[in-house]
């Protein structure tokens, strides 16, 4: 049932040129998931992923990583006793690759260690800041996006994928807020930071509709300029209303049903890119399996059927 | 220039209010800025508000609201990682002015924190009965026993445990609090992990509380022994032990 990727960084890496380092990304085919959906693993449901008789029908699973960077008791052990039989995903929210400061050495090892337990099929992390000083802000907070941002987050995607030794995926964030700064857009600064770095991305295509409806990035043109083998996984979530009147905004929650305009760039999504992992994310106001299951059901039929077009 | 802008940028995060502008000199959208900024503070609150499920329901979720984000506001995380943020809310709740009168809090949320511990702490053999049974008398006097890693005592001049075991069920605003009466006087807790996946909460009897707080404080087995005989005259120590090592009380020991 699991299929650990490992792969190895060569003895003689050039490392003036990070793009030698690491063995380009691994196509979807190799893991084996392209076609499949996946869920995120919550708590409340672990028990029903240990029970023997009536396992819960899902392909894979994703973990957020910080929650099992306690390297022993009850969240471990059952982490480890469900990697035993679903392939699993290790999502990072709290890693900073956004920070100027650099990697925080103790999370990174952290990382390091859960993925060597667990195995991932995936490791994901996310084009963010959230730690500044001796502080963390639990929040993925938004970067100008300027050459000085893409050396910074470089140099960080580099470290940690020597630490794991192995590429990582790269979620683009949702939207808020945009900085006179910026000399490029987001699609152009991703597809370079794939370039510099070798690491891949993870497409929220939920992520991309709010920053679409917040900034005004053109989700179309975005789809078309990120270069389809790049991506190597896709999420799914919903979103609620908010700002103002005046200011309308989307907002990011994790706390809702997929809505019906990210199913439709979701199928955008696949039409451009072909199939890919696709996980369903919803860890705020966390619904029954069952809801869960669902939603994983849907984006399965959508999948199936760019397969079969 | 990012470093700059960060340090901007999240000076005000902690400290932003509802409607506030975004801060000088970052030039960015307000509106913008206070989504981020309210994340912030709510999701770090709701952190905290997962570990404290009973302070919470003692004092209503507004109340509890109010007192989480200030500690969140005074003691941000320093780590990425949140297993181990809010261990230092019990001694936060004991200053808080507003629940000044509700001196069993604190220990109700010590409570709460010890089975977080009990939860995350690392895997690690407890009390081998067997081989302390094989020591020497003279050996044993002197031996320093010490609680395991996932083990912790909370005293309490209240009946915390009474007002924590009460207060498990969330019932919804309707349901009427259950009356616990404070003469019923101090307690002694002990929070543990008895199997790999599991968090036990034991009150503990005189002797026990009397036994195990002498170990914490790195006393030998002869005198802890001692303190449990004082409290309790018939304290009959290999039966505890037994029920000790069978809460995985108790550390193994290296002799």
């Amino acid at each position: 049932m699991k299929r650990p990727i490992v792969e190895t960084i060569g003895m003689e890496s050039n490392h003036r040129n990070p793009c030698a380092v690491h063995e380009r990304l691994r196509g979807p085919t190799v893991l084996g998931l392209e076609n499949s959906v996946g869920i995120g693993l919550r708590t409340s449901h672990c028990e029903r992923f240990l029970d023997q008789n009536t396992p819960p029908p899902v392909i894979w699973l994703e973990v957020l990583a910080e929650n099992y960077f306690d390297r022993g008791g009850i969240r471990h052990k059952m982490l480890s006793m469900i990697a035993e039989r679903y392939p699993i995903s290790v999502h990072g929210v709290a890693l900073s690759l956004g920070s100027p400061e650099g990697l925080d050495t103790e999370h990174l090892e952290h990382l390091a260690s859960l993925v060597a337990d667990v195995g991932p099929c995936l490791v994901s992390e996310h084009l963010a800041w959230s730690r500044s000083g001796e502080v963390y802000y639990n929040e993925l907070l938004p970067l100008p996006l300027t050459d000085e941002t893409l050396d910074v987050v470089s140099a960080n995607i580099d470290r940690t994928q020597d630490r794991l030794g192995r590429t990582i995926l790269v979620e683009n964030p949702s939207g808020y807020l945009e900085f006179e700064q910026s000399t490029m857009g987001e699609a152009t600064f991703l597809t370079r930071l794939t370039e510099r770095t070798g690491c891949g991305l993870l497409l929220d295509v939920n992520n991309l509709l709010i920053s679409g409806f917040n900034l005004g990035i053109d989700t179309t043109e975005w789809l078309a300029a990120v270069p389809a083998d790049v991506i190597g996984e896709i999420h799914l979530a919903g979103h609620e209303h908010g700002g103002t009147a005046d200011h309308p905004l989307l907002i990011d929650t994790h706390g809702a049903a997929v809505t019906d305009e990210v199913w439709a760039l979701y199928a955008a999504a696949l039409n451009r890119f072909g199939p890919r992992p696709t996980m369903i994310e919803w860890d705020s106001d966390v619904p029954s399996l069952e809801m869960l299951l669902e939603e994983a059901a849907r984006a399965q039929r959508i999948m199936d059927r760019v397969l079969v077009a | 220039m990012l470093l700059q802008l960060q340090r901007t940028f999240a000076a005000r995060l902690l400290e932003w209010k509802e409607k506030g502008p975004s801060p000088d000199r970052l030039r960015v959208d307000a509106l913008g800025f206070g989504v981020h900024a309210n994340n912030t503070r709510v999701s770090l609150r709701i952190a905290v508000e997962n570990v404290y499920p009973v302070t919470r329901r003692l004092v209503g979720a507004d109340f509890f609201t109010a007192m989480a984000e200030q500690f969140v506001a005074s003691h941000p995380p320093n780590h990425g990682w949140l297993s181990a943020y809010g261990a230092d809310f019990a001694d936060f709740v004991a200053q808080y002015r507003p629940a000044a009168d509700l001196g069993y809090l604190a220990d109700v949320a010590r409570i709460e924190w010890a089975r977080v511990r009990a939860a995350n702490a690392p895997d690690a053999p407890g009390l081998d009965l067997i081989a302390l049974a094989r020591m020497e008398t003279e050996a044993l006097e002197g031996l320093p026993l010490s609680l395991h890693v996932a083990a912790s005592l909370v005293s309490s001049p209240f009946p915390a445990f009474d007002i924590w075991r009460a207060h498990q069920r969330n019932g919804g605003d309707d349901e009427q609090l259950p009356q616990i009466d404070l003469a019923i006087g101090p307690q002694t807790i002990l929070v543990s992990r008895p199997a790999a996946l599991e968090v036990g909460v034991a009150l503990l009897g005189s002797g026990d509380a009397a036994f195990l707080s002498m170990l914490s404080e790195h006393s030998p087995f002869g005198a802890a022994y001692q303190a449990a005989v004082l409290e309790e005259a018939d304290y009959d120590l290999a039966s505890r032990l037994g029920d000790l090592a069978r809460m995985r009380a108790l550390a193994t020991f290296i002799v």
